[in-house]
């Protein structure tokens, strides 16, 4: 995560201006996701003893809620991100953004009561609910967002349908690993150990795809974008 | 003056998981709010006309530069 921070500052200056504001995000959204997990296992640390860690609320316990502070601050930059970089019309970026930053974070904030409750109910209801703006997401960027793709340089069209995809199969690893606790049931202790285990992995990797693979494919985009509007490519 | 956004982004950010993250602790909020306070002042700043302009000085930047590298530093080691 860090090392793709220090990629997306270095690297402004291998994409025009105008386009140097995605790269920023890009490199806050991974800082912020980096930190998060710096502190993530400071507090796994104080958690641990003896081979066990504590989940819980309480002080000393992991809190693997706590991970929705974090989406919460960086999904809707990501989605901002894709908007800058692909430096549409003043009211075009602003019609997309006003649809898509409140839609991701409702789609966070809704999948909140689901991860801390323990009822299966609960969780498949949030899970569900969750799931409905991030249809809406998938509309705008499949269906509004495809209608500035016209005027994009050859090559960049084919790219952002590429980073849709990502974004697709990267935010597809969250659901299934919000819904692993409830795909056994009455585990065993060992096995709870195991889909705790299994949850936080697909987690993590989900982040990482999710925010360094795409903040590098904006940064491909930026760059394509730079050259085909007459930047020198000597990088 | 973007940059100065993000960067007051950043602070709020990771004041607010550095605050998460303390819950309990000896005074976890007065070390977070330390990071969230200038972060919140610094974007307040970048959309009033007067302090924009103060911003967009040179040895401004540079100070303001200076004080949210360390303010994230601190968020590392507090």
């Amino acid at each position: 995560m860090l090392a793709t921070t220090v990629f997306t500052l270095v690297a402004q200056s291998r994409v025009l201006p105008k386009y140097r504001a995605a790269l920023v995000m890009s490199s806050m959204v991974t800082f912020i996701a980096g930190y998060h997990y710096f502190r993530i296992f400071n507090s796994f640390n104080e958690s641990s003893m003896k081979n066990a860690v504590t989940i819980g609320t309480s002080q000393g316990s992991f809190n693997e809620a706590y991970r929705y502070v974090d989406w919460i601050l960086t999904v809707p930059l990501l989605l901002v991100e894709v908007i800058a970089v692909l430096g549409l019309a003043k009211a075009a970026a602003n019609s997309l953004i006003t649809r898509l930053v409140p839609a991701s974070a409702a789609m966070i904030i809704l999948g909140y009561p689901g991860e801390i409750s323990s009822a299966n109910g609960t969780k498949i209801l949030y899970g569900i609910l969750s799931t409905l703006p991030f249809l809406y997401i998938l509309y705008v960027l499949f269906v509004e967002l495809t209608k500035s793709l016209d005027r994009q340089p050859e090559g960049v069209a084919a790219t952002i349908g590429r980073l849709r995809l990502l974004l697709i199969a990267t935010w597809g690893v969250y659901p299934i690993s919000y819904l692993i606790p409830i795909l056994v049931k009455n585990p065993s202790v060992a096995q709870m150990a195991n889909l705790f285990t299994d949850r936080q992995i697909g987690y993590t990797i989900a982040d990482v795809l999710a925010k360094c693979v795409f903040g590098l494919t904006i940064y491909k985009i930026a760059k394509m974008k730079s050259v085909a509007e007459g930047m020198k490519d000597d990088h | 003056m973007t940059n100065l956004r993000f960067g007051g982004y950043l602070l709020v950010a990771i004041g607010f998981i550095n605050m998460r993250y303390q819950t309990g602790h000896h005074n976890a909020v007065t070390h977070s709010l330390s990071i969230v306070i200038p972060g919140a002042l610094l974007i307040l700043a970048t959309f009033i006309k007067p302090t924009q302009k103060l911003l967009e000085k040179r040895n401004i930047k540079l100070l303001v530069g200076t004080i949210v590298a360390l303010l994230v530093i601190y968020s590392f080691i507090n």
